[in-house]
């Protein structure tokens, strides 16, 4: 998407902004870097909004994660990482919540993991059913979309595997980690679909499609974190809730962080990179069940 | 002449002040400025987003406020369309 040319063809403030959240939803740290590079020529505005944009890629990380995007469907995007050929490079399954995001513009969810230790897929529900439905279009479910990834992706390169998801696509990333060998999955403040307000949807929807899944699914060694916000109460009642329904599964509370889903207050802490690292690559979980920023 | 039908008064209020609430949680912009508060907890009073100051991460922070928080789905479109404390609350009134 040319950012700069689709702004300057909005004629009101709300197609601007419809734009805006487009992008935020799509591009990764590099497509932000250079739209900032050619921010002179925006409107005021948007210039703001990419300064801004920029500005959370670069408190996170520096330098810039050069994933590469490449679209597999609408609501699936494939970032590859930098590692070279034959070096160790882990798959990342990224499950949004319901705004179609990691709690973050998606570009500063991407900065806080390294692109040469990963590649990242990036998986958005449009009818916003927390993935029960699977993803309409791609996949009829979440083992058919463990099918479709292993031919969609050279799943030959990975060393490893890691599932996490943000609010709503917690309890999917969960789910969706032993199907495909993860070595951890984890929830952000996430909660069981029973307890989400989901919209209406044309056929019914199975609530308890997930708890099915792992019933039926061969005992895996994925380790399964519930995570929440330390100082966000409802995150911290549904996480716990949430671990209770999934067997094997482990709360892992963050120090100090006050908001919903965990990834915001990680970045204010100026520990996204940090926690994804260790949590989420590194497997490394504090065994007091708590991590500080 | 087309006109829509009004939500009920009791209704509408209350949305509004669960809009206002979801503006005052927001974790992106802080409304600092006494004269906004003061609209914002006004019922007869209303306040655009753009006043406000919420830019589109802003915006979408109160997207996912208002269907994981209030348990009312509210697409970006609507939120956009709508674009002022009263109105957003209008039109989940209407919409059902």
């Amino acid at each position: 998407m040319d950012v700069v040319a689709e702004l300057a063809r909005c004629a009101t403030t709300a197609d601007r902004y419809r734009l805006q959240i487009e992008a935020e939803n799509e591009l990764s740290p590099a497509e932000i870097d250079a739209l900032h590079a050619r921010a002179a020529g925006l409107p005021d505005a948007s210039r703001d909004w990419v300064d801004k944009l920029a500005a959370m890629c670069r408190r996170i990380r520096d330098p810039i994660q050069p994933f590469r995007r490449r679209a597999l469907a609408p609501e699936v995007s494939f970032f590859e990482g930098s590692a070279p050929p034959g070096a160790p490079r882990a798959l990342v399954v990224a499950f949004a919540g319901v705004a179609k995001r990691m709690m973050l513009p998606l570009g500063p969810f991407l900065q806080g993991l390294p692109a040469d230790r990963c590649d990242v897929l990036v998986l958005r529900d449009p009818d916003r059913l927390a993935f029960l439905a699977g993803l309409p279009g791609y996949a009829a479910d979440l083992p058919a979309l463990a099918a479709r990834i292993a031919t969609d992706l050279p799943m030959a390169r990975y060393s490893g595997a890691a599932c996490i998801g943000a609010s709503s696509g917690g309890a999917a990333a969960l789910a969706f980690g032993p199907l495909i060998g993860a070595g951890v999955a984890v929830s952000l403040g996430g909660l069981h679909p029973r307890g989400m307000p989901l919209r209406h949807a044309a056929t019914p929807i199975d609530r308890y499609v997930f708890d099915a899944l792992r019933a039926g699914t061969p005992k895996a060694a994925t380790r399964l974190v519930c995570a929440h916000g330390e100082d966000f109460l409802r995150d911290c009642v549904r996480s716990r809730l949430l671990a209770m329904t999934v067997p094997g599964s482990e709360v892992l509370v963050v120090r100090g962080v006050a908001l919903h889903g965990v990834v915001a207050g990680l970045f204010q802490r100026n520990a996204l990179a940090r926690f994804l690292e260790e949590v989420l690559l590194d497997g490394t979980l504090p065994a007091d069940g708590a991590w500080q920023p | 002449m087309d006109h829509q039908p009004s939500p009920p008064p009791h209704h509408a209020a209350r949305l509004r002040d669960l809009v206002a609430t979801g503006v005052r949680a927001n974790p992106v912009v802080t409304v600092n400025d006494p004269a906004l508060l003061a609209r914002l907890a006004d019922p007869a009073a209303d306040c655009s987003f753009e006043e406000l100051g919420f830019d589109s991460l802003a915006r979408m922070e109160l997207c996912i406020w208002m269907q994981v928080e209030a348990g009312f789905e509210v697409t970006e479109g609507e939120l956009l369309d709508h674009p002022s404390v009263g109105a957003l609350a209008t039109h989940l009134a209407l919409r059902g």
